[in-house]
Parts: C-alpha cells; structure tokens; sequence
C-alpha cells in the first residue's frame, strides 16, 4: 500500500508526463496571451487615460495654424489628397470573425460513407473542432457513435475515444489552399502604369495562419494571402462626409525593409449605414465598385501590389488590367499595399490610345503639379438604387514620412506585410529576421484599441521563436 | 516588468504551472489548463506587487493554489487540497526542480535510460494520449500489465530527476 507522499509523487510524474507530451503548447500559450490583451482592453475601456502626446501634437498643430505657418509647412512635409475627401474621424469598431476552415480528409473510412460527410468544416476561434458531434451534422449520415465520437482530435478526454479493435478514421488538417500561388512582380510605371487589386477585404487566411502557428505546424506559403492578413484587422480612416460614399485614403512612407524604397498605403472606406438605407437587406452602398491606381512614371521607377498573389491561370486576366468588380456594403473598409522604388521625373510618350494622366504627348501647363503627384486612385462604382455611374477619385502628393514617424496605422499594416512576405519567402528580404518583424510589431508600445493586434504580437514572438 | 518580459514568463513557466495545476486539480486537464489561464491573467494585473527578488513561479503557484480554492469554493462538489498536502505537493515539486522549465529536458534525458518495456509504455500511453485500454491493446498486453509498468517507470523517472538535480545549471 502507498503511503500519501509516494501518491502525490506518483500523482506528479504523471501531470509532468502528461504536460510533456501536450502537443497544443503553442495554442495554449496563444490563448493565455489573449486573455491577458482582452482582459488589459477591457480594463483601459473602463479607465481611459489621456493621450498626453496626442493633445500635446493636437495643441502643436492648431498654434501652427494660427500663427499661419503650418499650412504652409504641412503641405511639402506631409503627403496630403487632393480630392474630395473628409478630415472627420469617426470610429467604427469593426468585429473580426475569427473562423478556420478545417478542410477534412478521413483516414480508413468506408468511402460510400465518406461521400455522405463533409469536405469543410468551418469553426469559431477558441472553439476547438468536435467534427460530427453535433445531432444535425449526424442527421445525414447513418455513422456509428463511436465512430462519432472518434472526431475530436483536440479533445483532452481520452475516454471519448473509441476502443474498438479496428483503428478509428481522424479527419486531417490539411493546412494549405491548392495550386502555387505566384507573388505580383514589380512593374514600372512606363510600360505598365495601371494597377488594380480586388476590394474584397476577406480575412480567412490569416485565421488558418493563426491557427497553424498556435498548433506549433510550419506555415506553408500557400496558405498566405497577405492581403487578408493585411484586412484581417481594422484601420481608422476618416468617415465619408455628406453625400459621399467612399473616403479615398493614402499616404506614402519610408520602407522599413529597404532604404531605397518606400510603400504607399491605400485604404478606402465606406459609408456607414444611413437612414435612408434599406434596412431589410445589408445596405449595399456601391454596386460593381473597382478601383484603379495609375502610377506617375516620373515619381516611381518601379512598383509592386503586396499581396494579391495569382494562382498561374489569373495571371493572363491581371496582366489585361483587369479586376473583379465587387459590391459594397456600408461601413466596408480595404487597404493595400504598394512597394515602391522612386525615381527622379522622366518623361516618355503613352501608348496609342492610352488616355494617361503623367504621361501626355506633350508637356502642359499642369504638368508642373502632376510630376509631384505619386499617383491617382480612381474608384468606379454604380450607385445600386439609380445604376448611375459615379466616380470618385484623388491623388497622392508630398514627401515620405519616415516610417517612424508615420501614423499607427501605417506601422502596422507595413509590419502584416512584412509578416506575410516572410512567411511567403517573398525576395528583397535579405537580412530581415522575425526580431525586426517583432521589433515593427511592437514599437507602438501604448494599449492599441485593436485587441487583436496584441495577439498578432504573439504569432510573431511565436515565429521568432523557431527561428532559433 | 514589461509586456515582453511577461511574455516571457508565460513561455517559460506555463508548461510547468500546467502539470502543476493538474496535481492540485486531481488530474483534470482542461480545468488545469484553465486555472492556469486565469492565474497568469491575474498575475499581469498584479504585476506592480510582485517583488522581484522573489522567485515568479513559486508567487504564480500561489496563485494558482488560490484560483483553485475560488472554484471549490463555488463549486461543493470540488474538494481543495489541504494546506499539509499542498506543501507536500510543493516539496516534492522542489526536490526534484519540477518548477523549472527545465524540467522538461531533463525528463527526457531520463527517459532515454528508462529499459525498453518501460519506455515502450511510457511512449504509448503519454505520447499517443491513449487510454490505458487503447494503449495496453497497442502494446498487446494487459491493462493491469501496462498500470503496473507505468508505475515502474514513473518511479524511475522520478528517482533520475532526483539524481539530476544538482548537475543541471
């Protein structure tokens, strides 16, 4: 008979054993680290602080206007659009679905039944897969309980597990899309000045890279779509004002990954929901909306969109120009990404045909304005009650802000790119390791209203990790 | 102490704290895994009295110890631990520097020297995270065959870890 301690020592040996033999570390590890950011968020909701060094920037700037300087200095300093756009910054809390699709194989099942269980299972974050546990995914299917019972391979109960003498059919991770996806090259200006990119802002990949990291599994790069990683989180864009529809947003800044380049943020945000608004459906604001960048060749030597990258059969109808048209809903927000190498202005003829904004046949009187212009963002769109074509467009003018001094916002997204490019194996990343990544990720050290971009810090401490 | 450095802690210490939580928890797992959760959320709340001459994971313990006694005391059908056994729990713990990460590595090297049908049950059952039934069939024996074995190897296990304490710094 044991005494009370050689229990308790056994007792222990066992809990070790068992910890070590764990194989969701990684996720249990992400989930303490959300709970800490939920718990520090909710918190600063229910104690807000004053931002010192905004009121104090917001004194600066309003004595630089009245003194009537800071127009002045403003506008060769600081990038601005011309265009109608608004300066009102209204917040909208935008929620994050955080679910993963689970694409389901299963090992030594019968295959007539196989044909009658699902091929996708899509579930909510933290929620752990119990795959067939539940009575309507079962309705269909004549499968056995124990099999049943079987499908739930993060279950901690092993008793849930069948002991039958034949081994049980496990769904399996399957932790990429299909196909090889083919990152967009770079373009200059002179040959190709028109660039477009999806306005989806879907956010599913970066929900299985999450997953896939807090599991401890590698990333394969295609399961990257940094573009989704990118929208996968919310940026603060001012609100559209009046009449308008859409705020056009861009701003250009240093390139934290290259000297001797820069990135331009684009992001365009939808109206919120009027009154006047249909209430019975999701208030489409824009049908058939796309949007197209035309780059000036006498700002920009070369180009490259981050992300959006092609499966090879795309490439052919990206190359014509083309893009997918998209309908909108209120309160839609994207943003893109463009790297971008500057050059001093040249000057070539267009194309025939090409109707271009920088690159006339001869100079004219406005070219002087022009060659300061970056670029013009031209999104069209049908107004869904009337069908009425509108546009709405604006240029992108001023210096780089260095990276450091650029706005929240800009820190980040460029830090989510940088992510996705890394974990794309994207080139031009020479010497670049998850300790700057994390670095980036982590610069803006104040509580962020975004939750989920204190857990995105966590996916990179987790990839610094195993680059060790 | 910063977010980062915090971070850190978790990393470090939450495996341990985990199989911690398992003892004074009677073995549950997912209730372990979330006392753990609660404490660490805790722990960063109160981060600003900690004294930091003390050593973390014995103040993380502490409040594990105490995240435990708030549910059974919610809960009349969970029994806490008596303050005699958890300070039994807690000296075993340290005489075999189970409240180190390190741990972890020093298990494994002692699983290497563990005989072959020792390591063969210890395999099956803890790193397939079978049952007893599952893993005794696995192996081909019985279930009391494989309890027995595991004992056995827990045992031996625990005398290396005790034998390795001191070389490992």
């Amino acid at each position: 008979m044991k005494s009370q301690e050689e229990c308790y020592q056994d007792d222990l040996m066992d809990c070790l054993l068992k910890e070590q033999a764990r194989k969701d570390r990684e996720q249990v590890i992400c989930e303490i680290e959300h709970a800490i950011m939920s718990q520090t968020l909710a918190q600063a909701r229910e104690h807000p602080t004053v931002d010192w060094k905004r009121l104090i920037l917001s004194g600066a700037v309003a004595a630089a206007v009245v003194l009537g300087f800071g127009y002045i200095l403003g506008a060769s300093l600081h990038p601005k659009l011309e265009g109608p756009h608004t300066n009102t910054g209204e917040d909208s809390e935008k929620l994050i679905p955080m679910w993963v699709t689970y694409r389901v194989e299963y090992v030594g099942m019968d295959k007539e039944l196989e044909t009658k269980l699902p091929r996708e299972i899509a579930y909510k974050r933290p929620i752990a897969p119990v795959l067939l546990n539940k009575k309507e995914d079962r309705q269909n299917t004549s499968f056995p309980e124990m099999a049943i019972s079987a499908f739930s391979p993060y279950d901690d109960d092993p008793s849930r597990f069948s002991t039958a003498e034949t081994e049980q059919p496990r769904p399996v991770l399957v932790t990429q899309f299909p196909g090889k996806l083919v990152d967009q090259n770079w373009r200059t200006p002179l040959t190709q000045p028109l660039s477009s990119f999806s306005l989806d802002s879907e956010n599913a990949s970066y929900a299985n890279i999450r997953h896939v990291i807090c599991e401890g599994l590698p990333v394969s790069e295609n399961l990257v779509l940094i573009e989704e990683c990118i929208n996968a989180f919310s940026y603060d864009y001012p609100a559209p004002r009046g009449d308008q529809d859409f705020t056009l947003n861009a701003n250009i800044l240093t390139c934290p990954w290259n000297d001797r380049h820069m990135l331009i943020k684009i992001g365009i945000q939808g109206r919120a929901m009027s009154a006047s608004d249909n209430s019975n459906v999701s208030s489409l604001i824009a049908k058939d909306a796309a949007i197209q960048i035309e780059f000036n060749p006498q700002r920009v030597e070369s180009y490259r969109l981050i992300g959006y990258a092609l499966c090879l059969s795309d490439e052919e109808r990206t190359a014509a120009g083309g893009s997918s048209c998209l309908d909108i809903h209120a309160g839609h927000q994207v943003t893109a990404i463009y790297e971008v190498i500057p050059l001093r202005p040249v000057f070539a003829a267009p194309k025939p045909g090409q109707r271009l904004k920088y690159q006339a046949a001869a100079p004219s009187p406005h070219s002087a304005s022009r060659v300061q212009e970056w670029l013009t963002l031209k999104l069209n769109y049908q107004d869904p009650e009337n069908g009425e074509s509108r546009l709405q467009q604006a240029a992108l003018k001023g210096e780089a802000i260095m990276w450091h001094h650029a706005d929240v916002d800009s820190r980040f997204a460029s830090t989510v790119a940088l992510f996705g490019m890394k974990l794309r194996g994207m080139d031009g990343l020479e010497g670049i390791t998850w300790d700057h990544v994390l670095a980036m990720a982590q610069y803006d050290t104040t509580i962020s209203p975004h939750q989920d971009r204190g857990e995105f810090i966590s996916l990179v401490k987790a990839l610094k990790s195993r680059q060790r | 102490m910063s977010r980062e450095e915090f971070s850190d802690v978790v990393r470090n210490n939450h495996a341990t704290l985990c199989a911690y939580a398992r003892v004074i928890t009677g073995g549950d797992g997912v209730r372990a895994k979330e006392i753990v959760q609660d404490a660490f959320v805790a722990a960063w709340n109160n981060i600003g009295k900690f004294d930091v001459t003390r050593d973390i994971s014995s103040w993380l313990r502490g409040i594990i110890r105490n995240k435990w006694r708030e549910v059974c005391r919610r809960n009349i059908r969970e029994v806490s631990l008596s303050h005699d056994k958890l300070e039994l729990i807690e000296h075993q713990l340290t005489e075999i520097e189970a409240d180190r990460p390190e741990v972890f590595d020093r298990l494994a090297h002692c699983r290497e020297q563990l005989p072959e049908t020792l390591a063969a049950s210890v395999k099956t059952y803890y790193d397939g995270e079978l049952s007893t039934q599952e893993a005794a069939a696995r192996l081909r024996i019985n279930g009391a065959t494989l309890r027995k074995r595991l004992e056995r190897a827990r045992t031996a296990l625990r005398e290396c870890l005790e034998r390795n304490v001191s070389r490992i710094h």
